[in-house]
């Protein structure tokens, strides 16, 4: 079964110096995924500016799945 | 007024530590100290530094994503003892702490803790009446 990573940019607005905070808001997000998209998702909080930005197309998804 | 700490959201990886500490020292700010919570992604660095306003600035203006909290500092002797009568005192009075951290002053007399409550006004006025002193905001930022 393939698994799917959703990386959610961490900026001041959802920043919070509590680490239950911070936890709770990713399983906040994996929860709604779960709920209205039916997928079950690792949420990983990363950085602002570490999901890669283009002028032309948005690259927003990176398939890991080896093709056979 | 409050004691100001910085908090600042960090991946896990090699060398985002390293950027955040670069941003200060460009700066000349200096650590007073500081502590990581950390998970298996992240963490969050939680430090007091000389300058708070000015290192806040610094680290937005280099879209690092950090914020700015309300903590008390107590200084205590450094005894054995002294933090189990204080954590006692707030136990009795139902106070939560969401999270301490502790370093010894210049002279290396007194314990200095520094406490994030909930209830920033509930826990000085607990302090204020169990006889601690609440560390002015010049004793520690050394503004």
């Amino acid at each position: 079964m393939d698994d799917i990573e959703i990386m959610v940019e961490v900026d001041e607005e959802i920043f919070s110096d509590e680490l239950k905070v911070m936890n709770a808001l990713a399983d906040k997000i994996s929860s709604r995924m779960r709920s209205i998209l039916g997928i079950s998702a690792k949420i990983t909080l990363v950085e602002p500016s570490t999901i890669e930005r283009s002028a032309g197309k948005a690259k927003r998804v990176i398939d890991k799945r080896i093709s056979k | 007024m409050n004691i100001t700490q910085l908090s600042v959201f960090l991946e896990n990886k090699p060398g985002r530590l390293q950027h955040v500490l670069k941003v200060l020292f460009d700066r000349a700010i200096n650590i007073r100290t500081l502590t990581i919570a950390e998970v298996s992604d992240f963490g969050i660095l939680r430090m007091i530094v000389n300058k708070p306003e000015e290192a806040y600035a610094a680290l937005k203006a280099e879209h690092v994503t950090c914020s700015r909290t309300d903590v008390l500092a107590v200084a205590l002797e450094d005894t054995p003892g002294a933090l189990y009568r204080l954590i006692d005192a707030f136990s009795k009075r139902q106070l939560n702490i969401e999270y301490m951290y502790a370093f010894t002053d210049r002279h290396g007399e007194h314990s200095i803790m520094i406490f994030r409550f909930d209830d920033v006004e509930a826990a000085k006025l607990a302090l204020g009446e169990e006889g601690y002193t609440i560390m002015k905001r010049t004793d520690i930022h050394g503004e």
